[in-house]
């Protein structure tokens, strides 16, 4: 009966041995996980506000990120490990997405610029060309009538 | 003849148009930087007027303020360390030394961020708080070479 309780004993302290540090490896591996996400989604922020983007929206959604993981290093909380965590995924989900829409943002905003710049030469070509035509033109409406007297 | 002055002044109006056209649009690419900017702020979240003297486990609150001027977001990571007054913050000193605490932050380019930080001494004598900046490179977080440095003096009661 007694060798059975020190087998039962010994399996069990066995058990939490082995489970231990597991358990405590879990805890920061998870939040290495959350890290790691946070720089996955930063990257995709970072290339596109390179590219011109207003990423303001997924910088404060990726800073509350930050803010659950902050509080949960420095207590210790995995809860708000895993919290973090979620929300920096939703921000690297959106990744391409948001890398999509900057390029194209970014490739409007060059043809928009020739555009102008096109626009603003023609105008000024035409207005060089036919101003003083346009400039006579009026002028001679605004003297219709008058007379010219001999002095 | 007064054909050709209207035809010099109308080039002339468009030609000055143009210059300050130009100007504009090259304003709009023109930035300050790249830089950051790392500062700590006291309790009243203003510079100076730092406390030199803390009771031994009393909380001690300060704030990291941290500035990105460098044309992009930058993640950033902040690390306190409390060390000897002896100890010579360096290049490579962070090699060594064993964070108090480290936080990270976003910050928008053109934007500030205010990080608020508790610190205790848990034994009288005399220290060094100090304050590095390092920001992520994409594949590490790489030191700036901006740090701020604190001497604290620890009492009992």
């Amino acid at each position: 009966m007694n060798a059975k309780l020190a087998v039962m004993v010994a399996t069990i302290a066995l058990l939490i041995l082995l489970l231990t540090p597991r358990v405590a490896g879990a805890y920061s591996m998870n939040c290495n996980e959350t890290l790691n996400e946070i720089q996955n989604a930063y990257k995709y922020i970072a290339k596109a506000s390179s590219l011109g983007y207003n990423v303001s929206s997924y910088e404060e959604m990726l800073n509350t990120s930050i803010n659950y993981y902050n509080t949960a290093i420095n207590t210790n909380n995995t809860s708000l490990c895993k919290a973090s965590l979620s929300v920096a995924k939703n921000v690297s989900n959106s990744g391409d997405k948001i890398v999509k829409r900057a390029e194209w943002h970014h490739y409007y905003s060059i043809a928009s610029k020739l555009a102008y710049v096109f626009a603003f030469s023609i105008i000024s070509y035409l207005l060089y060309r036919f101003s003083p035509l346009i400039f006579w033109k009026l002028w001679i409406k605004a003297h219709e009538g008058y007379e010219v007297k001999e002095k | 003849m007064i054909d050709d002055k209207i035809k010099y002044v109308s080039a002339g109006f468009f030609v000055v148009l143009a210059v300050l056209f130009l100007g504009n649009f090259l304003m709009g690419y023109w930035k300050p930087g790249p830089y950051s900017l790392l500062a700590t702020l006291n309790e009243n979240k203003q510079l100076g007027g730092y406390p030199k003297e803390v009771p031994v486990n009393s909380s001690l609150v300060l704030y990291a303020y941290i500035e990105n001027h460098e044309n992009k977001v930058e993640l950033y990571e902040v690390k306190i360390y409390i060390v000897n007054t002896s100890v010579n913050v360096n290049s490579t000193f962070y090699l060594h030394v064993k964070p108090y605490r480290k936080f990270y932050v976003l910050v928008g380019n053109g934007k500030n961020s205010t990080i608020p930080f508790k610190i205790s001494f848990e034994r009288p004598g005399n220290y060094k708080i100090a304050i590095l900046l390092f920001a992520f490179n994409g594949t590490t977080f790489q030191y700036t070479d901006l740090y701020n440095q604190l001497y604290i003096n620890s009492t009992v009661g």
